[in-house]
């Protein structure tokens, strides 16, 4: 190997070694997939990992995003509408208790969130992300993300919402509107 | 590199030893592939050594739903980098770019950086076939990228793309009429 892949496999022992320990300790397959994956120290460092999007072919592109920051926080994106099932499948997988909705709950409450950075804009959740700290989320609860409505600036003043709801709320999975698979897929 | 990856992996035991054995050998049968992956796409040497760790530190996080049985790690790790790239394009065109590069030069040593670079140079030819292929469709770059310069075969290529056999097959065949009629046009 070249020094750059032996030196990276050094990092990656030095730094994610653990989670390999962590993999194998589990009994049960579905559980062996880690909460956390950090970045490498070889760069990346002020991103984030990004833990899934949806892609169908390897231009295609993609419908949303759910990063993991490095400072704890986890970052939301929806790049299409499409992609709002997967993204919340994948807040799911993390045990992250916030849910991308179109419209919050009517028992839901708006949420004064200092680490919430809406960016939305217009009805469609498409183009939108949000940050959030998972950490930060009271017990018992769980945030509902929202494209912006009209009038309402959001927390951050940029114009999205995040609402603060009973995490026992009966909430309908997200489906993608018809005519968009969502995966991106290209031929 | 070796076809230990087309043998595949597999958690025999639960031991840490183990499992990182089994990563490693998947890592060194694969980095180089996955580093040429990203040297046909980038110019900046530091840019290819962050997509090829990212493309590393998210397969160990997947390493435990990685089913051998289901198909190799080499097209499973190329499958990978292809989100890792779509992902960083994605991130780019928002301008989120920036912030990674910086985070990234200092980190890599000199002697990386002209190892990387010429790696870079090695893949003129690839990089020229790439841009020979723009006339195809996004499936058939991809078709042809991983067949002809990554030494999957169609049965992997397919795996590692999400499209059936007999799809990618006929779609392969088609990119390579096209790529012939091409090159007899410029004669």
């Amino acid at each position: 190997m070249s020094k750059f892949e032996d030196h990276l496999w050094q990092e990656f022992v030095r730094e994610h070694g653990h989670n390999l320990a962590q993999m194998c300790r589990s009994a049960a397959r579905p559980t062996l997939r880690p909460r956390v994956v950090a970045a490498s120290g070889l760069g990346l460092a002020g991103v984030g990992v990004a833990l899934a999007l949806v892609l169908g072919a390897a231009t295609a592109a993609p419908a949303f995003a759910v990063t993991r920051n490095h400072d704890g926080t986890v970052t939301v994106e929806i790049l299409r509408s499409a992609g709002v099932a997967g993204a919340n499948a994948e807040l799911r997988q993390l045990g992250v208790r916030a849910e991308v909705m179109s419209k919050a709950p009517a028992a839901c409450q708006t949420y004064a969130f200092e680490q919430v950075a809406p960016t939305t804009g217009g009805h469609q959740i498409a183009n939108a992300h949000w940050t959030i700290d998972p950490r930060t989320i009271p017990a018992g609860r769980r945030l509902v993300l929202t494209p912006a409505s009209e009038g309402n600036s959001g927390n951050s003043g940029s114009g999205g919402q995040v609402y603060n709801c009973p995490d026992n709320f009966p909430y309908r999975p997200s489906s993608p509107p018809s005519g968009d698979s969502g995966n991106g897929g290209s031929s | 590199m070796s076809t230990l990856a087309s043998v595949g992996v597999a958690m025999r035991d639960g031991s840490r030893d183990s499992v990182l054995a089994e990563f490693e050998q998947v890592y060194r049968s694969n980095v180089g592939g996955v580093t040429a992956y990203f040297a046909r796409r980038c110019a900046d040497p530091q840019t290819v050594a962050d997509l090829t760790s990212e493309t590393i530190v998210r397969a160990a996080g997947a390493f435990g739903s990685f089913d051998p049985g289901r198909g190799a790690a080499r097209p499973w790790l190329f499958g990978i980098a292809a989100h890792v790239y779509a992902q960083y394009c994605a991130q780019a065109a928002n301008g989120r770019d920036a912030a990674l590069r910086l985070a990234g030069l200092a980190d890599l040593p000199v002697d990386e950086i002209d190892e990387l670079a010429g790696k870079i140079d090695a893949q003129r030819a690839g990089r020229e076939l790439i841009e020979r292929c723009a006339q195809l469709s996004a499936l058939e770059q991809a078709a042809v990228e991983l067949v002809d310069l990554d030494g999957l075969t169609p049965k992997e290529a397919a795996a590692a793309l999400g499209v059936p056999r007999g799809v990618l097959r006929k779609r392969l065949s088609r990119a390579h009429a096209r790529l012939r009629k091409g090159n007899h046009g410029d004669e």
